[in-house]
């Protein structure tokens, strides 16, 4: 598999403040790569300097075996970027926009019509064409933001948060729209703190902090590194003291919590943990009402990893 | 008070912008009262610059002539050719060029009536009062060849008779000349402060409206009203404080002319309009909201009034047309207010009344804007 | 792929309609306005007569000569030059000290003139009793001459008031163009305003916008110039319409040539584009303050071009040269001046070069400023 881009030791610093940590990971074609971190990680920090914007102190940048520069048009001419705000220009329409954009990089028209009508397809703004930005809700803009920026097929694309403030809808539609650009060949970067869409999107995460890396690997090699197998929650009215205790001793419990509506039960790795709880239930005649049991999410990971929530 | 607050957040991120208007304009002010020679009328403030060539051979009358012009204007030298004469009067290094032709003498001399040839700076009122002066003086010595005197009783005779002047008494103990320099000064203002504050104000209140609106919500326990004039009180303690930065200046370049009960007057009549400018800055601020108008729109203001109220270009010398026009606005009164402050010999209450009358029209203005400005907001209120 | 730049802008700053209106308008009514205030300025035409007083007393009314003299210049005629009032002294200085005359005169052994100020009015009034005394003077003067010549009508000739000179001037003298001329030169250079937004939009720590260019294959320079290009014609649309105002409706003279006026006024908005251009790659504040910064230097600098105070040109030029020199709106108001007044283009070929010149150098260190591709920080 070869390696599209390849960081080694990137460090930044504003003054004193240290926004990357040597910093290094590569990206693999054709995978679709989620970088994983709350607010003010360095997520969109490391996008901007492997994208030749931001100046950085040391470390080296090669994406398709080349050194990355502002000058590296060949480069640049096969990147696809959807930054986090919306740019596009209020005095054009949806259609003109794209094609601007596309235009940078596509010269032939026949061909360029081509693609603009693809990109439209592919996120789903085909009624609205002649509109305004203005005209379009926060989803739509979003869409048309991701369109102008893939229009024009390129084979890495790096997305920044780019479904911050989106209706469930379009994010949906976006998300498929993601992977189908994956599914036509082209290696996805993807950066966000919902950690659903990056358990959902990505084949390999990479989990940032301060700047540094905690934590990389797929979904389930992330999942293993911490303890948690499984969370369970019981809603049950009354449990009295001595059979919490007596829970809390359960074999491969982790953590136990009970507020006086719910029962939380949080396992390490083990079979059968929720089974033996309910017959449990059964035995002490303790009478429950709902039950839920979820596997870990990357916050889990995150937080054990940090003792931070991915979200604040 | 909340209001108040905010209002000095937005100014202090605009302190940058603030500072560089604030300079310049200043700057603009002073080198423009240094040099204001020929905008007034006043003859006392300079002679004119004037050069004369003489193509002719040299006579006793053309000696004593150019004596009279050493008299009454500042002779300077230059070369008799074409591009030369030109650039000094492109330059105005003269503004006045007598061109003696050749045979001149004996021409004048022999009743011809020769005329000498002139090239002028057209809006030079020196020029036209030299050679007013220089008519007068032919003329003269026309009369006296006509009745059989030569060249040098001639020039004896004139300069007898041009040297019987009347006598001028000046009635008034102040300093006229520093007096017109000092009006001058504060009607420049006209142009200078509304360029910076009426442009500052306004974008503040802009930059208010834009980032309050989501939070208007809020705040609309507190009427349009109470908020408008909050935000009055901040710009007024931003429109006091380049009140105060001018009158320093004009302390500084005069001191004595403005320690005196006239500078007292000026500076409160400044502090007048000082205060309807403000209150026109306001108006725009709520009125416009695109960065572009804003820009247009100030300058229009501010060199438009200038022009048309008489700051620029004396209103003595204002065709009626325009100053009937120029009477709606509050330039006009404030810089008549000048002039007549400038004028003014005594300060009993009679003649203090006019001026008082004056500042509160300016004042009336202020008000009226502000009034409008509020009924803006509520029709904004009532339309979003 | 600059046919596709220049369309795409093209098609944005058209869209901004305010803009475009605004940047026309208004040097359209200040151009208005100028020609107001100066509407009356060389009417020599109504002469308001001058209000004076005389002290009523006996030395006056025994000085016959000079009171027939007072009292032919205030008869309601073509030739009124006085509104004369025969008062005593009190109220004279009442008169005087309230502004209602602009002097009055008092006959002791002497004519005095009393006067406040120093104006047209005052000394109107001294040219009138110096020339009593010095008709008197003359009178005197012939006849120890010659008194056979008072009998004649010689003294007439005085009255005459022959005019001895004859105005050779160019034709073209009329100053007050020089204020049209100067608010050219500023409105060239507040097309700056549209470099700015044009540098603003290639630049990724300005705007999103910039950012998405600079990471797209097109060279950042390039992207400049077309926007510039568009700015330019936009800005040069507006200037021709302007010049369509000054000339057909407001009749304000260029010296009749059109062509260098064209080119004159193409390459001062070069000048205004490529300092607003400078102005926006030089500094990292943002957008609202470089206009900021335009706009109060474009008014420092027309002012230094003499468009408040006409001697400001003078003085600058002769005392500051250099700075005339450099000044890119001197340079548009000069280049227009001297189309108007002189008769060779030589004056006006070195006010286009230097416009070039300045356009060449701020696109020069513009484009060393662009080469700093990548930033501190976004």
């Amino acid at each position: 598999m070869t390696k599209i881009i390849k960081v080694k030791n990137l460090n930044k610093s504003y003054g004193k403040f240290q926004a990357l940590d040597n910093l290094s990971f590569d990206v693999e074609e054709g995978e679709i790569l989620g970088l994983l971190g709350p607010n003010g990680s360095g997520k969109t920090t490391t996008i901007n300097c492997i994208l030749s914007l931001l100046k950085f102190n040391s470390g080296s940048i090669k994406i398709l075996g080349k050194e990355m520069t502002p000058e590296s048009y060949d480069i640049k001419s096969k990147i696809g970027v959807v930054f986090q705000d919306v740019a596009v220009f209020e005095e054009l329409t949806v259609y003109e926009n794209i094609n601007y954009f596309c235009g940078l990089y596509i010269k032939d028209k026949e061909l360029r019509k081509k693609y603009i009508d693809e990109a439209i397809d592919l996120v789903g703004i085909n009624e609205f064409r002649k509109f305004y930005p203005k005209q379009l809700s926060g989803g739509l803009l979003r869409r048309l933001n991701i369109a102008c920026g893939i229009a024009h097929k390129p084979s890495l694309i790096f997305l920044d948060e780019p479904t911050v403030a989106v209706d469930p809808q379009s994010r949906n539609n976006i998300l498929d729209g993601i992977k189908k650009l994956n599914k036509m060949g082209a290696t996805i970067v993807y950066t966000s703190h919902y950690m659903e869409e990056v358990e959902q999107l990505c084949n390999r995460i990479i989990i940032i902090d301060k700047g540094s890396i905690i934590a990389s690997g797929t979904k389930e090699e992330l999942k293993d590194l911490i303890n948690i197998e499984e969370k369970v929650t019981l809603e049950l009215d009354n449990l009295s003291d001595k059979y919490l205790e007596e829970i809390k001793v359960f074999k491969n419990v982790e953590d136990v919590t009970y507020d006086g509506k719910n029962l939380y039960i949080t396992y390490k790795k083990g079979k059968n943990n929720l089974s033996d709880l309910i017959d449990y239930m059964k035995d002490k005649k303790i009478k429950y009402n709902k039950v839920f049991s979820e596997l870990p999410t990357l916050n889990d990971v995150f937080l054990e990893l940090t003792g931070k929530e991915l979200r604040d | 008070m909340t209001v108040f607050n905010n209002y000095f957040k937005i100014v202090k991120s605009y302190i940058p912008t603030i500072i560089i208007y604030t300079v310049i304009f200043v700057m603009i002010s002073v080198l423009a009262t240094s040099s204001i020679g020929n905008t007034t009328t006043d003859f006392s403030v300079s002679k004119p610059n004037v050069a004369i060539i003489n193509r002719d051979n040299n006579s006793v009358l053309i000696d004593s002539f150019t004596e009279y012009l050493e008299t009454t204007t500042n002779v300077k030298k230059l070369k008799d050719e074409e591009e030369t004469l030109r650039d000094a009067l492109f330059y105005t290094e003269v503004d006045y060029i007598l061109i003696i032709p050749e045979g001149y003498t004996e021409d004048f001399m022999n009743l011809k009536n020769p005329k000498i040839d002139t090239m002028t700076v057209p809006s030079s009122y020196g020029a036209k009062y030299t050679e007013m002066l220089l008519n007068r003086f032919l003329n003269i010595s026309n009369v006296y060849r006509t009745a059989g005197m030569d060249q040098e009783i001639i020039a004896k005779n004139v300069k007898i008779d041009l040297e019987k002047n009347a006598d001028v008494i000046m009635m008034n103990e102040y300093d006229a000349t520093g007096l017109a320099v000092a009006s001058y000064y504060y009607n420049f203002t006209n142009y200078t402060f509304i360029a910076i504050c009426v442009y500052i104000v306004g974008l503040i209140i802009n930059s208010f409206n834009s980032t309050n609106i989501k939070r208007r919500n809020l705040i609309s326990t507190f009427s349009y009203k109470k908020i408008n004039i909050q935000l009055f009180a901040g710009n007024l303690c931003l429109a006091l404080l380049i009140w105060l930065l001018f009158n320093i200046i004009g302390l500084i370049f005069y001191p004595e002319v403005m320690m005196s009960s006239h500078g007292l007057l000026l500076m409160i009549n400044f502090l007048a309009f000082s205060i309807t400018a403000l209150s026109i800055g306001f108006l725009i601020g709520n009125l416009v909201k695109s960065r572009e108008a804003m820009d247009g729109i100030v300058n229009v203001l501010a060199l438009g009034s200038s022009f048309i109220c008489g700051a620029f270009v004396p209103q003595e010398l204002l065709g009626d047309f325009v100053i009937s026009i120029s009477k709606v606005l509050p330039s006009y009164w404030f810089i008549k207010n000048n002039n007549d402050i400038a004028n003014l010999s005594s300060f009993d209450f009679n003649s203090l009344q006019p001026i008082f009358i004056n500042m509160l029209i300016v004042l009336a203005f202020g008000l009226a804007f502000f009034v409008i400005t509020n009924t803006v907001s509520k029709l904004k209120i009532k339309n979003s | 792929m600059f046919g596709h730049l220049f369309i795409n802008r093209l098609k944005v700053l058209l869209k901004n309609k305010s803009a475009i209106f605004w940047t026309l308008i208004f040097p359209i009514l200040l151009a208005t306005f100028f020609n107001l205030a100066f509407a009356n300025l060389y009417e020599d035409s109504k002469f308001e007569s001058i209000n004076l007083a005389i002290v009523n007393n006996d030395d006056f009314n025994n000085e016959h000569n000079f009171k027939t003299v007072i009292e032919s210049l205030s008869k309601d005629d073509d030739n009124q030059i006085f509104n004369t009032k025969y008062v005593t002294e009190e109220k004279a200085k009442e008169l005087l000290d309230d502004g209602k005359v602009a002097g009055y005169i008092i006959v002791n052994d002497k004519i005095d003139i009393v006067v406040k100020s120093n104006g047209i009015g005052q000394t109107t009034i001294k040219y009138v009793v110096d020339n009593y005394y010095q008709v008197t003077s003359v009178m005197g003067n012939i006849a120890n001459f010659n008194p056979e010549a008072l009998k004649t009508d010689i003294l007439n000739k005085l009255n005459e008031n022959t005019n001895n000179f004859n105005d050779i001037s160019n034709k073209n003298v009329d100053a007050t163009v020089v204020y049209f001329y100067s608010l050219i030169g500023m409105i060239c250079l507040y097309g700056g305003t549209f470099g700015i937004n044009a540098v603003n939009e290639t630049e990724a720590n300005l705007s999103k916008k910039g950012a998405r260019v600079s990471v797209s294959p097109v060279h950042k320079f390039k992207m400049l110039i077309a926007a510039l290009l568009v700015s330019l014609l936009i800005q040069y649309s507006e200037i021709l319409i302007l010049l369509g105002y000054l000339v057909f409706v407001l009749n304000i003279n260029f010296g009749g040539q059109i062509l260098p006026v064209l080119l004159l006024t193409l390459v001062g908005a070069l000048a205004g584009l490529s300092l607003g251009m400078f102005i926006g790659v030089s500094n990292k504040k943002n957008e609202g303050m470089k206009m900021s910064i335009l706009i109060s230097v474009t008014m420092l600098l027309s002012f230094l071009s003499g468009m408040m105070v006409l001697k400001m040109k003078y003085i600058i030029a002769e005392n500051v040269p250099i700075l005339a020199k450099i000044n890119p709106v001197n340079m548009v108001t000069d280049g227009l001046y001297s189309l108007y007044y002189y008769n060779t283009l030589d004056r006006y070929f070195y006010n286009v070069i230097s416009l070039i010149v300045f356009s060449v150098i701020m696109i020069a260190i513009s484009y060393v400023f662009i080469r700093r591709k990548k930033y501190d920080s976004i």
